[in-house]
């Protein structure tokens, strides 16, 4: 069997900054993240979609392709591992430095799957890029993440060609103490930059493979934004009747993420096999790969999310007051004076890794009571019979019962704390993320997403946190 | 077991002024109400054999006590447990004079909160992985109020108008209680209308964050009959500590599990069969409207699902068939944490010996004290029931 894609899969976060944010002045609408999510949050995301309940004891790496990673000196893919419930053996990798990491992460990923040296691969890629107040690239840059499981069992589409290219030009930047994203004039990036590699990677990609520019049904490419894309479709000849400006529109240019996120976008639309898609990126160079769908994709749609569930699927952000209170742009004073966060302990944060980051529970061997997290001593039974694992990171539940605190918290105001009931069994008490108030009721529906708890002193607490069902 | 029964007695109490003591630190706090304590009984520094002291966060040691108060090198213990600290201190200097080991002991409660530039109640933390979601107490009890309601199937405007009638009350006794942290009675609309603080519990919904000491010298009957006649018996110390509520899926937080067991207990020890006829008063644990309403039918003074009623009937108001809060409670007295549980023993003290001026009750001979430590689901739950001397 030929390498290739055996799942993918997008999360774009629920917030929009659109033409009803006060103070957003633009009619542009994008997806950023809401105060407790950052790269890992909706690298984790996506991948929980990705997996979609898979055995994950067969995944042996995951590279993670970033510009964003919250340290500097610390590995994110370490992090998704573990809140993935990926095997210790797993291979991580953080792939970083460039808008290219995504499509490289991907070639890399390929590679060690033809040369055998993993099996199952999960790429992840995310970012979430912040560029000055109401600049351009304020107005485009959207947050998001994508998955891809690649190996050989069970492929969708496999990989036909590809072909990579350097460059070294200063397009896009940002130095090692700046916080914002730096970008040169847009016409000297397209005459140097997008004819110069992307074009130029295309055609040697095609021409490698000998596929005509005509049979390629699915251009997805990433560039400066989507009137570019259609201008580079049709100077190569690449039909662009499958292409559209959606992502662009309605999501933003999502940095690592924005080619995959058009890679996934037209695996959604492709239902047949020996369909060609180009998977075209730019940054620092081009990565062009070929792929080719397989009988498989038919049978995969079947129990897939689009990545239009997750864009339609959103909540406006009311101002741009609180977009600048989530990214830390906006020093907010606290009017309850509460203490400062004490510091995190990582000692205990490394015990406490299967409770907090794997949310593991337990099943009691002798009595069957579920319970989180994991008791030595069962509290139903009282008895130390043992214990089967409950990952109750991917496990819905309902709301017993809540309250909305207005003086807990200045970002997420007012706080929601909730006792949710598992449908398994089990009970934990959490905050509800990524909610709109007047739907909050007794009984609703929950699921759990991984997000930001705490951060002090640079050290970031991950937790999860319950959201009502959103697709 | 033969219990704490008519085994001890109390002597003598006192308790500071309540509220923002900016002039005041722990020990200040400490030394008033100890020597109100000591003249109440007649006694001195030198008679007491042993202390007790309980306090949450001001400070860790007992040295403190022994620094402030001067004792000459007698044993002293410093004990902690969350809302319900100073119960317990109170409790182990009685097991300790019942045991026979001691003649004279004194239990002090105190609290230093205002110092920390925080309104809320800030409780330092032990190193910790950062991901215990943020809870403060009003969010942790707004749940017990949400459910509560959806269980009797109570409306929020029911429900705020039934925790508005509590919050009243309590203000209107607080008003007669000179020593109380807020002595201003407040109109229902004003509850109603307050700023939410954790929904649906309301400004006028949480108890006060005070500073404040409050102090007890503990005896046998023997010896108190010796100094005064206007001592007190205690007939019960029930204490119970649970954990349970976020393990188990399926206690669903319209009951207090701790504070039925404790009851069961110091009702058994105290020889009460029927509390609603046999208890003439009690101070209970009103950190939040809601938490009083449980605490009405977790210790059998109302019917399940009936608190609402009762409230509104006045069954607890001071004119009512069984006063609650008649000091103000926690609500308007104040909650100096480490304080609580020897400030409502207090007025039981001073009700049972009929010292409660404007507020004092016409039939007041068994009392009891409920104090609540923790949050819904993990609650310690210390309950006293006291006699005046006629009741031995």
């Amino acid at each position: 069997m030929m390498q290739g894609l055996i799942s993918y899969a997008t999360y774009i976060p629920k917030f929009r900054l659109c033409s009803n944010t006060i103070g957003w002045d633009n009619s542009s609408e994008r997806a950023t993240g809401n105060f407790d999510e950052d790269p890992i949050t909706m690298g984790v995301a996506a991948g929980k979609i990705c997996l979609n309940n898979r055995d994950t004891n067969n995944i042996d790496a995951l590279f993670f392709a970033t510009t964003s990673a919250p340290y500097q000196e610390k590995q994110s893919a370490s992090i998704i591992s573990s809140a993935l419930d990926l095997p210790e053996e797993t291979f991580t990798i953080d792939v970083t430095g460039s808008l290219r990491s995504g499509s490289s992460a991907i070639m890399m990923a390929l590679d060690s799957i033809s040369a055998g040296t993993h099996q199952n691969v999960l790429v992840i890629t995310a970012d979430m890029r912040i560029a000055p107040a109401k600049s351009s690239m304020d107005y485009s840059f959207g947050d998001g993440a994508t998955a891809l499981l690649l190996g050989k069992r069970n492929v969708i589409a496999t990989e036909i060609s590809r072909h990579s290219q350097t460059s070294s030009m200063i397009d896009s930047w940002r130095g090692y103490y700046q916080s914002m994203v730096n970008q040169w004039e847009d016409r000297f990036i397209i005459d140097q930059g997008l004819q110069a590699t992307l074009i130029n990677g295309i055609n040697k990609c095609l021409a490698k493979s000998s596929i005509a520019p005509e049979n390629i049904s699915h251009l997805a490419m990433s560039s400066l934004n989507a009137k570019s894309n259609f201008q580079l479709a049709n100077q190569l000849k690449i039909p662009t009747h499958n292409m559209n400006s959606i992502l662009y529109d309605s999501v933003g240019h999502t940095g690592t993420s924005m080619a995959i996120m058009e890679l996934c976008k037209s695996l959604d639309n492709c239902s047949d096999p020996d369909e060609i898609i180009c998977l075209a990126n730019y940054g620092d160079g081009s990565d062009v790969i070929l792929f080719k769908t397989t009988h498989a994709i038919q049978l995969y749609h079947k129990q897939s999310i689009n990545v239009m569930d997750y864009i339609n699927s959103k909540l406006e952000v009311p101002m741009y007051e609180d977009y600048a209170k989530w990214k830390n742009l906006w020093a907010i004073g606290d009017v309850s004076r509460r203490p400062d966060a004490s510091p995190t302990s990582v000692t205990a944060l490394h015990r406490e890794e299967t409770k907090n980051t794997k949310l593991h529970g337990g099943r009691c061997l002798g009595c069957n009571y579920a319970q989180y997290p994991i008791q030595r001593i069962c509290v139903n039974c009282k008895q130390s019979s043992g214990h089967s694992v409950i990952n109750y990171s991917n496990e819905g539940s309902t709301l017993f019962t809540y309250s909305m605190d207005y003086l807990a918290s200045s970002t997420d105001n007012p706080l929601v704390l909730a006792t949710i009931n598992f449908d398994i069994g089990g009970r934990m008490l959490c905050t509800m993320t990524d909610r709109t108030l007047s739907e909050i009721c007794i009984d609703m529906p929950l699921e759990m997403t991984f997000r930001i708890i705490n951060s002090v002193n640079g050290i970031n607490s991950y937790f999860w946190k319950a959201t009502p069902i959103r697709i | 077991m033969r219990g704490i029964k008519d085994r001890v007695a109390i002597i003598g109490m006192g308790c500071s002024k309540f509220g923002e003591r900016w002039d005041a630190n722990a020990s200040d706090l400490m030394i008033e109400a100890v020597q109100e304590a000591y003249m109440d009984a007649g006694l001195q520094t030198d008679d007491i054999n042993a202390a007790w002291v309980g306090t949450a966060s001001s400070f860790r040691t007992a040295q403190p006590v022994a620094e402030a108060l001067k004792f000459n090198y007698i044993p002293i213990t410093r004990v902690e447990n969350a809302c319900a600290t100073a119960t317990e201190a109170f409790r182990n200097a009685s097991y300790a004079v019942a045991a026979g080991i001691y003649d004279i002991v004194l239990a002090v409660g105190v609290e230093k909160l205002k110092d920390s530039g925080y309104s809320g109640l800030a409780i330092p933390e032990a190193p910790n992985s950062g991901v215990t979601p943020s809870a403060p107490p009003p969010s942790q009890f707004a749940m017990a109020a949400t459910r509560y309601f959806h269980k009797y199937g109570i409306s929020l405007d029911e429900g705020k108008n039934t925790l508005a009638n509590i919050a009243v009350k309590n203000h209107h006794n607080g008003s007669l209680n000179p020593r109380a942290h807020f002595q201003k009675e407040i109109t229902h609309s004003q509850a109603i209308n307050a700023p939410l603080i954790a929904s649906p519990l309301g400004l006028y919904d949480c108890c006060g964050v005070s500073d404040g000491a409050a102090a007890a010298i503990i005896t046998t009957p023997e010896i108190a009959r010796s100094l005064k006649q206007d001592y007190v018996l205690v007939k019960a110390l029930g204490l119970s500590v649970g954990a349970f509520g976020m393990l188990r899926d399926d206690w669903d937080f319209t009951y207090f599990p701790e504070t039925v067991k404790a009851a069961e207990s110091a009702y058994a020890e105290a020889g009460i069969t029927d509390p609603k006829k046999e208890v003439d008063l009690a101070m209970v644990h009103d950190c939040f409207t809601i938490t009083e309403l449980i605490i009405y039918e977790d210790l059998g003074f109302s019917n399940r699902g009936q608190g609402s009623k009762d409230v509104e009937d006045g069954k607890y108001s001071l004119e009512g068939s069984l006063p609650v809060n008649t000091d103000g409670g926690l609500k308007c007295f104040g909650h100096p944490v480490g304080a609580s549980g020897i400030r409502m023993i207090y007025e039981v003290y001073k009700q049972l010996s009929g010292k409660a001026e404007r507020r004092q009750l016409k039939k007041a001979n068994i009392g009891l004290t409920h104090n609540l430590g923790g949050r819904p689901g993990s609650f310690t739950c210390s309950i006293g029931i006291f006699g005046s001397a006629d009741t031995a």
